[in-house]
């Protein structure tokens, strides 16, 4: 008898304990229920002092004259490559990606130098907060029910041998900006990988998110914000890491 | 004349109506396999019905993102996992897997079924104790393929991977569950 054929066996053996009835109880729970606010809703990002974003977009909207630019772009301690076709992602909802899950205090302790933290009255506790040593990358996770709703990194400055790398396709746009005087990147548009260029080469890997991100160059520190949001409301998230 | 029992596609529509009656029916339409994969997932019993509870509340608060003609079943299978894993990675620690799995069936005196006649308790024994020594990941992509007979499609919305990733998965998971039994892996 083959394995899976064992083990279909097994399952079918198994002894599984009674499930409970939940069908009351979460009709208890959902009846005149209204959807939770956002922990990242308007009105918080709203509260975010409005201070006048000197936002200098240079879009760089011809298709064909992206690829000599963009080559040698780089935000920080991530380089931007556009490539003609992108190879195939492999989707991934898997966090590891970003590294073992720590406390704050912990991410602090890892992190070379200081570490810049989300501001809770404006974006609410993250759900996660995961870290990774070479390159040091401190990422902040919320969640919703099916995966990630916004992605916050925080990226050493500290050059180790290995870097990140942002791939993006020729359906990508690309805007430059500033933020507060400081260099910023908003692409937009076909999913775009975002993986870890080691000697070996580069291990590209794309988290389910809508696709749009922002790279913030924080005086050598590199801000990378992901998830469904609009190019204002990514600014404000990564003003929002102090 | 007998009516048909209304489908998933019919009750998420009158649920996203506000229709809590029709979701209630959702709910005892999947709670059993919710509740598997959250044990395959590594909660606990008490944990994994909280994972349950909670991750059809929070299905039907993102019900307006549900897209139309989408399965209901692997999409809600993949929020009651991520509930799951949230609460085995707190826990700081995940269960054997349904250790009762290498327990002698409860028939009760009764003759065994059939599909526990096919395995002996000592090569349930192993094949249990195989897997909870398994990664994480690997533990989830049998439980649910093999212990559970999900789809590949359905496994796939479920641990939240693509498609062609279940099958190269499912076969290095199968190959080291082959050498955690001591068997000739090739």
């Amino acid at each position: 008898m083959s394995l899976d054929t064992e083990l279909r066996a097994l399952g079918a053996a198994m002894e599984w304990p009674a499930t409970p009835d939940l069908a009351a109880t979460v009709g208890a729970r959902v009846v005149g229920s209204h959807r939770r606010r956002r922990v990242l809703g308007r009105r918080p990002l709203a509260a975010v002092a409005l201070a006048v974003l000197v936002a200098v977009v240079a879009a760089l909207a011809v298709p064909q004259a992206r690829t000599a630019i963009l080559r040698a772009l780089g935000i920080g301690t991530v380089r931007i490559e556009l490539v003609d076709e992108l190879p195939p992602l492999a989707p991934r909802s898997d966090l590891s990606l970003l590294g073992a899950t720590v406390t704050l205090a912990e991410a602090r302790e890892r992190f070379p130098g200081r570490l810049l933290v989300p501001d809770a009255d404006m974006l609410g506790m993250p759900d996660e907060i995961r870290v990774l040593d070479a390159p040091a990358q401190v990422s902040y996770v919320w969640l919703e029910p099916t995966g990630v709703r916004l992605l916050a990194s925080v990226i050493s400055g500290r050059f180790v041998g290995s870097s990140f790398v942002k791939l993006v396709g020729p359906e990508t746009t690309l805007d430059e900006l500033t933020v507060d005087g400081r260099r910023a990147l908003w692409i937009t548009g076909e999913a775009h990988g975002f993986g870890l260029e080691g000697a070996s080469g580069a291990d590209f890997e794309e988290l389910r998110l809508a696709g749009n991100a922002l790279l913030v160059d924080d005086d050598g520190t590199t801000i990378r914000v992901e998830g469904d949001l609009t190019r204002d409301e990514a600014i404000r998230v990564a003003r929002a890491l102090r | 004349m007998v009516s048909r029992p209304p489908d998933d596609r019919e009750l998420v529509a009158r649920a996203k109506r506000g229709d809590v009656a029709a979701y209630e029916d959702l709910v005892r339409a999947h709670q059993a396999i919710a509740f598997r994969v959250a044990l395959v997932t590594g909660a606990g019993v008490g944990d994994a019905e909280e994972a349950v509870q909670d991750a059809f509340v929070k299905a039907y608060r993102a019900l307006g993102r549900f897209r139309e003609g989408v399965p209901f079943r692997p999409w809600l299978l993949a929020i009651v996992a991520n509930e799951a894993r949230n609460r085995r990675r707190s826990a700081g620690r995940r269960t054997a897997l349904v250790d009762r799995a290498a327990q002698e069936p409860s028939s009760g005196g009764a003759a065994p079924s059939p599909e526990a006649a096919v395995l002996t308790r000592e090569r349930r024994e192993a094949l249990v104790s195989g897997i909870s020594r398994l990664r994480d990941d690997d533990r989830e992509m049998l439980g649910c393929r093999f212990l559970l007979e999900l789809s590949e499609e359905e496994t796939a919305t479920a641990l939240g991977v693509p498609r062609g990733t279940v099958k190269s998965r499912t076969a290095r998971a199968l190959e080291r569950l082959r050498a955690e039994l001591g068997e000739d892996v090739g």
